[in-house]
């Protein structure tokens, strides 16, 4: 069964003795407020996108970014290879290209020469290209000063502020983003929820409900408080527990024979 | 118990026990007083329930079905009130369930009447997807497209007297009845106390020759 906001705030209006949506809409916004500050404070969402690039080979970041946990291309259909950080990429459409595109201009030295053949040199803007190292109609076998920090896969920057990211020569056009979202901004209204979240979003739309009341005395407040903090910190102790399948991993790698000398 | 037969029971208390047709209080006079008086009870009974249960009895419920009609100068889908419910409660409690009549498990959301505009722009404003109305005196506005106009909604509300008519059977408990009962009596009797004009002025004015 998939648990969402309106379930657990259903569960909260009948726990309080409610069988009538009249205090629906307080309480919906209450929890609401509740499932917000769990996503930033305990369980922000890890997600997965594909990006897809455009031609300046920059990207729109997945709804209700916080921040990347894993930038790469994938390669082969199965393979993600990470991509580095390059801080002096330009947000995109900052750049005014001859023909007076929005654009940036990210490929650098990748000119001349086969890119079927040579698909993982063409990979890093920082390479020396093949057409480098060609002499007289013969490739010469090296490419001297290759390497020397740059990253083959390509390269990245993230612009919160304009919702973007620009890439500099990735290794394949397709892109996986992993990254925390948060969960709050999904359109569609219909936020579902994780079954640790169930009970602090109760308690969360109770403290959330009373908290801004005058009338409601101080010591209610504070029990109301507590319970919110104590379901909080529950909940973050259960998403932090490992599992059964951690503990039998580590037992195995434990008592994995050494190897003989 | 139908409305009729406590305005009668209360009839005959004030008029000593006995039906009188010169009585000066009619069980006609009495019905409107019966009907505000079933509300102010139930509401101060639901009041004084509040600690344990904001849950009303089912048997002050009342269940109307209508249909939703279209206002073109708003653009918006509305229904009319069949009738007052118990009001000047929080969260206008009184209307206590609508939705499609055949999909009572969908309830809708009751917003408020400046709930539109408070909501615009806010992540939850969706409301997990339900439909959204206000009331504006005896329409309650829609948040439903256009083309809901024509569908059935099922409306239940508290202490909805007033469109019964006086012989419908009501469903009050006992306890209640007779605090309705009192209730009347109450304003009755601060009447039948002030002094009374008794004098027959047709009979005055025949004795002094004065023309009618």
């Amino acid at each position: 069964m998939t648990h969402t906001l309106d379930t657990a705030v259903r569960e909260y209006l009948l726990q309080s003795g409610d069988d009538s949506p009249a205090r629906y809409q307080s309480a919906y916004t209450a929890g609401f407020a509740a499932f917000r500050e769990l996503g930033f404070d305990v369980s922000g969402v890890p997600q997965v996108h594909i990006l897809e690039l455009s031609d300046t080979d920059s990207a729109l970041l997945p709804d209700g970014y916080i921040r990347w946990t894993r930038v790469g291309a994938l390669i082969g259909g199965n393979k993600i290879v990470d991509l580095g950080i390059n801080n002096n990429l330009l947000p995109p459409g900052t750049v005014v290209n001859n023909c007076g595109n929005n654009t940036i201009a990210t490929q650098t030295s990748a000119v001349g020469g086969n890119n079927a053949f040579w698909p993982y040199f063409y990979g890093g803007g920082s390479y020396d290209s093949p057409a480098d190292n060609w002499r007289n109609g013969e490739f010469m076998g090296r490419l001297f000063g290759a390497g020397g920090g740059t990253n083959a896969n390509g390269y990245f920057k993230v612009f919160p502020e304009n919702g973007t990211i620009q890439f500099e020569n990735p290794r394949s056009r397709e892109i996986i983003m992993e990254c925390l979202v948060d969960a709050a901004a999904d359109a569609s209204g219909n936020f579902v929820i994780h079954p640790f979240l169930i009970e602090p979003i109760k308690a969360g739309a109770h403290w959330n409900m009373i908290k801004f009341n005058k009338y409601v005395s101080g010591s209610e407040k504070a029990s109301a408080e507590g319970l919110w903090l104590k379901a909080k910190r529950h909940a973050k102790s259960q998403f932090l527990a490992p599992n059964i399948d951690t503990f039998y991993q580590f037992i195995r790698a434990a008592n994995s024979p050494s190897p003989k000398m | 118990m139908t409305k009729y037969r406590l305005a009668e029971q209360c009839a005959l208390i004030i008029n000593g026990g006995m039906p009188q047709p010169d009585a000066p209080v009619q069980v006609q006079d009495l019905l409107l007083a019966v009907s505000q008086a079933m509300a102010t009870v139930i509401k101060a009974t639901y009041l004084q329930n509040l600690q344990e249960t904001r849950a009303i009895d089912g048997s002050l419920i009342y269940t109307y079905k209508v249909a939703l009609e279209k206002d073109c100068d708003r653009n918006k889908v509305f229904f009319t009130m069949p009738s007052t419910y118990l009001g000047s409660l929080p969260h206008e409690i009184g209307v206590y369930n609508v939705a499609f009549l055949k999909h009572e498990d969908n309830f809708w959301v009751n917003i408020g009447n400046s709930g539109l505009g408070m909501l615009a722009g806010l992540q939850f404003s969706a409301m997990g997807g339900r439909a959204q109305f206000w009331i504006e005196s005896n329409r309650a506005y829609t948040s439903l497209p256009i083309s809901s106009e024509g569908e059935t909604v099922l409306i239940k509300l508290v202490a909805a007297y007033d469109g019964l008519p006086m012989d419908t059977p009501l469903n009050i408990p006992a306890d209640i009845e007779a605090m309705i009962i009192q209730q009347v009596l109450a304003i009755y009797r601060e009447q039948q106390d002030r002094p009374q004009d008794t004098t027959d002025d047709n009979q005055k004015l025949a004795n002094t020759g004065a023309a009618k």
